[in-house]
């Protein structure tokens, strides 16, 4: 068998590298940031040849141990989209790293750096569901990490948030996860996925009710998000656009792998066995998220803690997106996943130059900023049309879709999708009202601001890459549509793929 | 399938894009948009009715088909608006105000698209970036501070409409399964017999679109400020062209007839007709009285456009053959009017740099090429014949008593003597009375300017007594509706439901009775020549009465006794509603912050009650 067929090495060489970093760190500090490029480079060339050399959907399985027996990770549509996701956005924010890093423990970040993309890309890929929870302590624990680097004591104070409510997320996820498991006996997600009809009704809604909860947090759903301000905030915005262009991917996708491939019953739209439908759950709770994000960002003057109260807005979004059920939502749902971690994270990465360069995070510090460096605020324009959904920007594709989708469900979606289309109106004021900063000319004479290559390179790329997606939305449309697919039939997208041989029940 | 068609909306992107790259040199960009604005005048006349284009975009997994087809309707408003487009864009060589190129080549490309687009999903694209690109051209004003708001005022109110828009689109694709625009008419007509509220809540979901876009009351807000504030030189395309959207899709949608069995009737129309009509006439109504208290030119001519709107939508809704060739015949007059007097007024704030009229005056010697397009442009406005408005609005009366709609009629007659106050305010705190010392060195614009004023000058005398030009075009259009056209007897006349005017005739008398009047004028008596700056109080000093140069202007208080007679109405302001509505949402957005209250402990415990809650809903279900 070919070593460069086996996706393990997505998540092997990030983690051995990982753990060799320290000593590439007696060598030299600068050294182990290189390292991270490097392997995080890796990563992202090898996800890619996978997804554009179509080389899935496959299962790969440990030690020639058959699931549901042995251990696997299968790549499908969406594993390989999200994987490359993952990895490019880590490369670029790697790039940028170069640049920011500077100060502290180089080593240990680049460790955690590799460790959080190395769970992350794990979460996406593995086919077990005890897996899922390792990976997702993984990605936790080195994110919290992550989070209290810096300088700053907000930076503690964030952290700690995080760990605590994160914590009790990963405990509740573990929860549901053994109550399945005294059920089925197995935790394979395809095993699982096709005899969860077995289960006792009112245990399988407790077990599910507890992962949804769990996983909630990773993907910021109100009310298991309360860390996000905070933590975005307080984090170096290196990490805040990890945060938000990988962690947020992951945990997005974890909770809907649960709820719609092993809870979900095929139908017209996706329902969830047991007595509480887990989908309608998920949209009441991603609805509150999205008003209250949007609500709470409007007033904001502090322009980061402005896009974390917008990040999880938009992630209150995606999952709007997801719970409508339909090949349409999911694919709405996962474009403004892809759109939203590219442009969030660019626009953190923009916030971490303007900081390094002596601007404040304040609102009133934007003026006149065109006059100053007219690539970060066409960069920051860009970022902020795509966010509110301009055509001809990514946002466009993505947000259309998903209020088709739910218009065309109809029923109470009508009433969901009423209040997302206000809390959208609330963020298009917010976020013009920060491009219209930038343009407007400030009393004071400013000097230039100039931007070093590394992290030029990546506001680049995402930048250009926003406004090709919105141009040419097949880009991303025609993986996205497949993804949905594998999201919205369960048994011949999934299950069928890892275990041919089963029945579901 | 005709290609061509294509090309109408990628040349101005692909000029956009040009112009987006040399917006540096401001003189390259303005000459690229005008050259794009010609060419695209060029394709316009290659574009026949009845061509048609489609093609198939692969979008979410499926086969999205985009639509384009040529209609009566859409040629005409293809060539007014971007042979308007080319001429301001060919007066923008001279202009200096922060107007990008680019942006107007995107509207102008969405301008083509909207016209054309036989499919919701590209007229929607199209709409949304018609209107952010406008939403962008709004900011960079002369004076920034007003212009952001306004542009973020006018954002929202636009973002609203789209939505509005957005889930009525998706409505109809779910009753119907199709996107394409007549599919969906010839559904919602073939349903408004049986279900005439849906069709009603449907079409009102496009309504609103269109009726925040052409400013019609109560969406009429933003109007004001948006075109007071935007660059000097953006403001005649939003008043001429960008307004003529939300006409174009209202006469879209109108077809649908709810004159249709199923409805009540109110006074021979059907009660939907009878709210709508009103709706125009209420729009006509408060954008005159409004118009009468403004000190800024600009804002004046914005209140005095959305109550020329307000008429077109007066007409339009009656849906008979009268109405309809008035209601199009009307905005193609306020095209060009409006057009025309901002574009003048661009002028004279070039060379003042104010907008107040109270800082103005007497400028007409030092301007007059500007001065006598002016004066033909209110003359217009006023619906003075031989001039351009006359014929449209006198249809429109005509129209109205058709109907047997007596109170409507009066109120627009008022709106119309209303409009000759204002016309006249503007008029002579601008132009006449007293010059002030500043502007002793005041110049007539650049020769491109008067090349421009000049033509603007011929259109509105020729449309004023060769209607039938237009009025031929505009009986194709409601041919093409299904109501029998208005006869054309020969391009100079007016044909109403009663009689006939020979507009050539009314020029004729008009213009010599005006001479025989000056003759007499300076026959009759003697005259005195004093110079423009000496001043008219009699021998007094304007200072010992507690007048600065501002308040001794004529235009202050102009029309105080008027003021006073409306100041109750002002107490109700519809602006309040939306400044409400905004303030409730910053209220309220202040206070779900709170939520996030930054202590681990509280966050915790929202996610531990969070999980309680869910455990009880599953226990309970």
């Amino acid at each position: 068998m070919n070593i460069f067929n086996n996706a393990a090495l997505l998540i092997g060489v990030p983690l051995l590298f990982a753990f060799s970093i320290p000593l590439f760190g007696l060598i030299s500090k600068q050294l182990t940031k290189w390292v991270t490029l490097f392997t995080i480079g890796f990563n992202a060339t090898f996800s890619l040849y996978i997804l554009l050399a179509h080389k899935y959907p496959s299962v790969v399985v440990m030690g020639n141990w058959l699931p549901p027996f042995g251990e696997n990770l299968y790549v499908g549509p969406v594993a390989a989209l999200l994987v490359s996701l993952i990895s490019v956005m880590g490369l670029l924010i790697a790039i940028y790293n170069l640049w920011a890093v500077k100060r502290g423990d180089v080593t240990r970040f680049s460790v955690l750096f590799l460790m959080f993309t190395a769970g992350a890309s794990g979460m996406v890929l593995t086919g077990d569901i005890f897996n899922l929870f390792i990976f997702m302590e993984i990605t936790g624990i080195s994110s919290y990490a992550l989070a209290a680097y810096g300088p700053e004591r907000r930076a503690l104070g964030g952290a700690f948030k995080f760990l605590v409510v994160s914590s009790i997320g990963s405990t509740l996820y573990l929860l549901g996860v053994t109550l399945i498991y005294t059920q089925l006996g197995t935790l394979n997600i395809a095993e699982i996925a096709a005899r969860i009809n077995q289960t006792t009704p009112g245990l399988l809604t407790f077990a599910g009710v507890l992962i949804v909860s769990g996983l909630a947090v990773e993907a910021e759903l109100f009310p298991f998000n309360g860390w996000v301000p905070d933590t975005y905030t307080g984090a170096v915005n290196g990490v805040s656009a990890a945060l938000s262009g990988i962690g947020a991917v992951s945990g997005v996708y974890a909770l809907f792998r649960i709820a719609m491939t092993v809870f979900g019953k095929d139908g017209m739209y996706v329902s969830t066995y047991g007595k509480l439908d887990l989908m309608a759950v998920i949209a009441i709770l991603a609805t509150a998220t999205v008003v209250i994000g949007e609500l709470s960002a409007l007033t904001q003057k502090n322009v980061k803690k402005m896009l974390a109260y917008s990040s999880m807005a938009q992630m209150g979004l995606v999952a709007v997106g997801f719970s409508i059920g339909n090949e349409l939502g999911v694919y709405g749902g996962i474009f403004q996943l892809i759109n939203h971690s590219i442009a969030k994270a660019m626009l953190f990465l923009i916030l971490g130059v303007l900081v390094a360069s002596g601007i404040g995070e304040n609102l009133d510090d934007f003026r006149g900023l065109w006059k100053r460096s007219p690539f970060l605020s066409l960069a920051f324009s860009v970022g902020a049309f795509s966010m509110l959904g301009f055509p001809l920007f990514g946002g466009f594709w993505s947000k259309f879709a998903i209020v088709g989708a739910s218009i065309q469900r109809g029923g109470w979606y009508d009433f969901i999708i009423g209040l997302v289309l206000f809390a959208s109106a609330v963020e298009a004021f917010y976020y013009l009202r920060i491009v219209s900063y930038m343009f407007s000319s400030s009393e004071v004479e400013h000097p230039k601001i100039r931007v070093s290559l590394a992290p030029a390179i990546p506001i680049f790329t995402l930048a250009v890459s926003i406004v090709a997606i919105g141009v040419l939305p097949q880009l991303v449309g025609v993986f996205s549509s497949q993804a949905a697919s594998e999201f919205v039939h369960k048994m011949s997208g999934y299950v069928l793929n890892v275990i041919p041989t089963i029945t579901a029940h | 399938m005709n290609s061509n068609l294509i090309w109408l909306i990628f040349t101005p992107l692909i000029g956009s894009a040009v112009s987006a790259i040399l917006s540096k040199y401001k003189f390259l960009d303005r000459l690229i948009t005008f050259v794009t604005f010609a060419i695209t005048l060029l394709l316009v006349f290659e574009t026949h009715v009845g061509q048609a284009y489609s093609m198939n975009l692969n979008f979410m997994g499926k086969v999205l088909n985009l639509n384009w087809s040529v209609t009566y309707l859409s040629i005409f408003m293809l060539y007014v608006s971007v042979a308007f487009g080319a001429i301001l864009t060919f007066y923008s060589l001279i202009d200096r105000s922060k107007m990008k190129g680019f942006l107007l080549l995107l509207i102008l490309a969405a301008n083509n698209w909207i016209f054309t687009s036989n499919d919701m999903i590209g007229f929607f694209f199209a709409w949304e970036l018609m209107g952010w690109a406008s939403v962008i051209s709004v900011l960079g004003g002369r004076e920034e501070r007003e212009s952001r708001h306004a542009a973020l005022y006018y954002a929202i109110m636009s973002i609203g409409g789209s939505y509005s828009m957005f889930f009525g689109l998706f409505t109809l694709w779910r009753l119907t399964g199709s996107f394409l625009i007549s599919t969906n008419i010839a559904y919602l007509s073939s349903i408004v017999g049986i279900h005439p509220w849906w069709v009603l809540g449907i079409v009102s979901l496009f309504f609103a679109t269109f009726m925040i876009k052409a400013g019609i009351f109560p969406f009429h807000t933003w109007v004001p400020a948006a075109y007071a504030y935007a660059p000097d030189t953006f403001t005649p395309f939003l008043s001429a062209v960008m307004s003529k959207y939300g006409i174009y899709g209202m006469l879209i949608f109108l077809p649908i007839s709810l004159m249709e069995r199923g409805m009540p009737t109110a006074f021979g129309l059907p009660w939907v007709n009878y709210i709508f009509m009103w709706i125009g006439v209420v729009t006509a109504v408060v954008g005159t009285v409004l118009a009468f208290f403004q000190d800024d030119v600009k804002k004046l001519f914005a209140y005095s456009s959305l109550s020329n709107l307000g008429y077109v939508v007066a007409a339009i809704s009656l849906f008979t053959s009268v109405g309809v060739t008035a209601g199009i015949y009307h905005a193609f007059n306020h095209l060009l009017f409006e057009g025309a007097l901002f574009i003048t007024l661009a002028a004279v704030i070039s060379r003042t740099g104010t907008s107040k009229m109270s800082e103005m005056g007497g400028l007409w010697k030092k301007m007059p090429v500007t001065f006598f397009t002016f004066f033909i442009g209110i003359a217009s406005a006023a619906g003075i014949p031989p001039f351009n408005g006359f014929g449209s609005k006198w249809l429109i009366y005509q129209s109205m008593i058709k109907q047997h709609l007596p109170f409507a009629t009066i109120m627009l007659f008022l709106a119309s003597t209303g409009a000759f106050m204002y016309l006249f305010k503007a008029f002579h705190s601008v132009f006449l009375g007293q010059l002030s010392h500043d502007y002793d060195k005041v110049k007539e614009v650049p020769v491109i300017g008067q090349i421009v004023e000049y033509f603007l000058m011929f259109a509105m005398i020729f449309f004023g007594v060769q209607p039938g030009y237009i009025l031929k075009p505009i009986g194709a259009i409601v041919k093409s509706m299904g109501l029998s056209p208005l006869p054309v007897m020969g391009n100079g006349y007016v044909t109403g439901m009663f009689s006939n005017v020979y507009m050539p005739l009314i020029g004729w008398s008009l213009a010599i009775s005006f001479t025989f009047g000056f003759i007499l004028f300076f026959v009759a008596a003697k005259h005195k020549y004093v110079p423009q700056e000496s001043n008219y109080t009699a021998g007094q000093i304007p200072q010992d009465w507690g007048l600065t140069p501002e308040t001794y202007q004529f235009s202050w208080n102009f029309y105080q006794p008027v003021e006073k007679l409306f100041a109750p109405f002002f107490k109700i302001k519809v602006d309040g509603f939306f400044r409400g509505l905004s303030d409730w949402t910053r209220i309220t957005g202040a206070a779900v912050k709170q939520i996030f209250v930054g202590n681990a402990q509280m966050y915790m415990f929202f996610a531990i009650v969070g999980l309680i809650i869910f455990v009880i809903a599953g226990w309970v279900a």
